[in-house]
């Protein structure tokens, strides 16, 4: 079943094709929203209320269009919205791998100690910046796409991307962000 | 540097390894689903129009667009019409027409990038479906011949040789595909005739008939946005007609009208706050529902015919012309057939309709007399026989009864209740040969099964006998979802005539008994005048209304069914807009032309005329010689013509109109010392207001700059 021949049988109602769109895309949702937040209680939860408002909305998608960007940009909504009836809620840096216990050869240590780094800069980022770059290479959408997501203009979305990469480069090869971000060269 | 990417470039590598290598601890848990399902709400049903739109779309992404072979168009429209018609007849017209135009849209949508060949399009059944790949392939030559399913393509594909290449004759662009379903719909459809019938696109309220299988989704669901306007009503924009120079043509024809209904309609709109509908207006039904004050003729034999002449108040170079004609008050013993044909569908339940009509119908048997008979049929989809009452004395309790039990349920089959009505009718003039026989049809007008256009439902109760015809007199009530284009084409070729009632005192009052004795003795049948202007006096000139009322000049001869129908003392008026010769105005009675009044005398069958001159004295609009209520009918029809040409305006646009308007509320004013005391000027006063709200919000008038151009 394409995406499209499942959002038509969605729109007359079939459960089974929303659960053929909810498991294609339940791992890319779910760990957006783990990326954005840091929690994976509180992403599966908005994981939850996206797929929610996307069945109850999908009468008025259009089929021919990519389903992805549609879900992923639902789930930014639901994600931002609870931010902001919560209060910006401190963002954990260390969500919990279910890997980390597994006994790992020398070089997969190093690489673990880079993965953590990574994460440690990402967390080190403000939300929005956070959001571009987990949206553009964890989800994959266009800059069109992710312009359309987050509702603000293209040319805005480049120059987040470009600040948040120029962070992370800073922050991974400084180690502090702080210091590095506004001063860097 | 030592890659040659930007750092920009080197840090997205190095993001995404990092989520692909993150990716196994991101997944969703297993049970997702498990937990999310239970929370899902069941879907409301999709709209028609959104299911038709996904399966046309989803069939040409699936690449068997249910064209090609076919020549594409005809099978679109096919299918068009066929999902339009399986809509079902509890769906009513307007939302057929609605479903209908979305079919349009949706066809304009699929891409028709198909090639067909000549051979194909002349002659294919219809219930075709084929892939664009097959037809690729397939000589088409060896197929035409058969009903071709993807059963009998896949085994010709099997058989024949596959063709390099098929003869390519003719391109079906969309342009085509959406003429043909237009053609098509029409046709098979007969939703929407030429002549008549036009849907307006406010849906907001029509009320969903209470169906008796599945009720179709309620309009509101369907439909964006409620309009301020009342919804689904049906009007028809007849045109204007024109200033015609005398030299070239002095005749001018047209059938008489003792409607109101136009006014009546407007009125109440008006009152409960809609904006008055610009199609809705037919000038000749504002003017003739003011009493004028005509003296009655001298003798029985037939009308009295004035003329009056009066400065133009919008346009120093022009005049109006007031003709007004008075039948006599004949009484008349002749027995009455009556037989009521009452609208019992789902749309009736809407407001008071029942009311109104239960009202009518009740006042119309307490108006009859012993001598006469009443005959009371039901219909909804179908006749409802068990209510059905054939002709007996009206104070026969079986027929107040059925009155009574007037109540609304399932959809509006006009065409089976006349149907029946006529038979019975039909019955009773035989029985009775010396009564009049009347067809009294209470509806909204809002028939959605069987035929719905007024034509075709005449054809099935067409009566030939011209010497004792049966009268269809149509009664509508309502103002949403309300169909004034079928009642009045009704009445006016059924030898009848329409009156609107919005609520059941106006009910009682217009069918109290001393009216309806008058409106049941018909005076003259098949009446139309002819006003033969001079041409040395007269310039040019134009009638004011009538604009589905103008017949031919040579037709006057004839006697037909089409012309009216007057009621004992029935009175009509017309007003004609001229421009004079110069030079001609002398201040004394000038004789413009004549006018000649043909009929036939509803008794006898005899064929009468009876000519006058046309004269006036040209007095000024506002003088004090001038008779305050041809001033008012003046205004009215001034205002009624120049508000029906909205929203395009007449001569010199909408703004054009708002100006008149603006000008016709000062006349009016200067009115309200003789006639202010009127019902009718306070009410008109009222409607003005309104029409020239609304032409102001449409155009303001332009302002004079005060420079020449």
């Amino acid at each position: 079943m394409t995406d499209e021949q499942a959002v038509l049988r969605c729109q007359d109602g079939e459960r089974e094709a929303f659960r053929h769109l909810v498991e294609r895309y339940q791992d890319v949702l779910f760990g957006t929203a783990v990326l954005m937040t840091g929690d994976r209680a509180q992403a599966e939860e908005h994981v939850q209320e996206a797929f929610l408002a996307a069945w109850r909305g999908i009468q008025g998608f259009h089929s021919e269009r990519p389903v992805k960007p549609w879900l992923v940009r639902i789930l930014v909504n639901t994600v931002v919205s609870q931010r902001r009836r919560r209060g910006v809620s401190t963002v954990s840096l260390e969500y919990e791998s279910e890997a980390e216990d597994a006994a790992r050869p020398a070089d997969e240590i190093e690489a673990q100690h880079e993965r953590l780094a990574i994460r440690q800069a990402l967390a080190g980022l403000n939300p929005e910046q956070r959001q571009v770059v987990v949206l553009r290479f964890f989800a994959g959408l266009t800059v069109p796409q992710l312009a359309e997501a987050t509702g603000v203009r293209e040319g805005t979305v480049k120059s987040r991307l470009h600040r948040a990469l120029g962070q992370l480069r800073d922050q991974l090869t400084t180690g502090d962000a702080r210091e590095a971000y506004g001063h860097g060269q | 540097m030592a890659s040659n990417f930007s750092p920009d470039q080197d840090m997205e590598g190095t993001l995404r390894r990092h989520f692909a290598a993150e990716a196994d601890d991101l997944r969703a848990p297993t049970n997702l689903w498990e937990s999310l399902e239970d929370r899902l709400e069941p879907h409301p049903a999709p709209n028609p129009v959104t299911r038709i739109r996904r399966k046309i779309l989803a069939a040409a992404k699936q690449n068997w667009l249910p064209v090609m072979v076919t020549g594409g168009a005809v099978a679109v429209a096919a299918s068009a019409v066929l999902v339009a018609g399986n809509l079902g007849q509890e769906t009513s017209v307007a939302e057929k027409t609605v479903v209908v135009t979305e079919i349009q849209e949706v066809i304009k949508e699929v891409p028709v990038e198909t090639v067909v060949t000549k051979e194909v399009i002349k002659e294919v059944p219809v219930e075709t479906v084929v892939t664009r790949e097959v037809i690729k392939e397939v000589p088409v030559e060896a197929v035409v011949e058969k009903v071709v399913t993807q059963e009998v393509i896949k085994e010709v594909v099997k058989e024949v040789e596959v063709l390099k290449e098929v003869p390519v004759e003719r391109v079906v662009t969309q342009e085509v595909v959406v003429e043909k379903v237009v053609e098509k719909v029409v046709e098979v459809e007969k939703v929407v005739t030429k002549e008549v019938i036009v849907v307006k696109e406010a849906y907001s309220e029509a009320p969903a008939p209470a169906a008796t299988v599945a009720p179709p989704p309620a309009a509101s669901e369907l439909y964006p946005a409620p309009t301020a306007q009342p919804a689904d009503t049906t009007f028809q924009d007849y045109g204007r007609q024109p200033y015609v120079d005398t030299a070239e043509d002095a005749v001018s024809t047209f059938s008489l009208d003792t409607d109101r209904t136009s006014y009546q309609l407007a009125l109440t709109w008006a009152q409960q706050g809609y904006d008055i509908e610009p199609d809705s207006v037919r000038a000749e039904e504002w003017i003739n529902a003011f009493d004028y004050g005509y003296a009655l003729p001298a003798d029985d034999w037939g009308f009295a015919i004035t003329s009056d002449l009066v400065a133009h108040p919008l346009d120093e170079r022009k005049h109006l012309v007031r003709i007004g004609f008075q039948a006599a008050e004949v009484p008349d013993d002749r027995p009455l057939n009556v037989t009521l044909v009452l609208d019992a569908s789902g749309s009736m339940g809407d407001g008071n309709r029942v009311d109104i009509a239960r009202a009518a119908a009740e006042a119309i048997r307490q108006s009859l007399r012993p001598q006469d008979r009443v005959a009371v049929v039901h219909f909804t989809t179908d006749v409802i026989h068990h209510l059905t009452v054939d002709h007996r004395v009206p104070d026969d309790y079986s027929v107040e009864s059925s009155i009574a039990q007037l109540a609304p349920h399932g959809s509006t089959n006009v065409q089976a209740g006349l149907n029946l009505g006529v038979q019975l009718a039909n019955r009773a003039r035989l029985d009775r040969p010396e009564a009049y026989n009347y067809v009294i049809l209470m509806s909204d007008g809002v028939a959605n099964v069987d035929a719905t256009n007024p034509f075709a439902i005449l054809e099935s109760a067409y009566d030939r006998d011209a010497g004792n015809p049966l009268r269809l007199i149509t009664v509508g009530v309502g103002i949403t979802n309300y169909n004034d284009v079928l009642l009045e084409q009704l009445a006016q070729h059924g030898n009848g005539w329409y009156r609107y009632l919005d609520d059941p005192g106006q009910a009682q009052a217009t069918f109290s008994r001393a009216n309806w004795l008058a409106l049941s003795t018909p005076f003259a049948d098949q009446t139309r005048a002819q006003v033969t202007w001079d041409p040395d006096v007269v310039k040019s000139w134009r009638i004011i209304g009538y604009e589905n009322r103008v017949t031919s000049d040579a037709s006057f001869a004839e006697d037909r069914k089409e012309f009216a129908e007057l009621p004992s003392g029935a009175a009509t008026t017309v007003f004609y807009e001229v421009e004079l010769h110069e030079g001609v105005l002398r201040g004394d009675d000038l004789t413009l032309g004549k006018v000649e009044l043909r009929w036939v005398v509803p008794d006898t069958g005899q064929s009468r005329s009876q000519q006058v001159e046309v004269t006036g004295r040209d007095l000024g609009f506002g003088s004090a010689g001038v008779d305050p209520l041809l001033r008012l009918g003046g205004i009215v029809a001034l205002a009624a013509d120049r508000y029906s040409s909205l929203p395009r305006g007449a001569d010199d646009g909408a703004a054009g109109v708002s100006s008149d308007l603006a000008i016709l509320q000062e006349e009016l004013e200067a009115l309200a010392g003789p006639l202010g005391g009127l019902d009718a000027y306070q009410d008109f006063r009222f409607l003005l207001e309104r029409m020239a709200e609304r032409a102001y919000t449409e155009a303001p008038p332009e302002p004079r700059s005060g420079y020449s151009r």
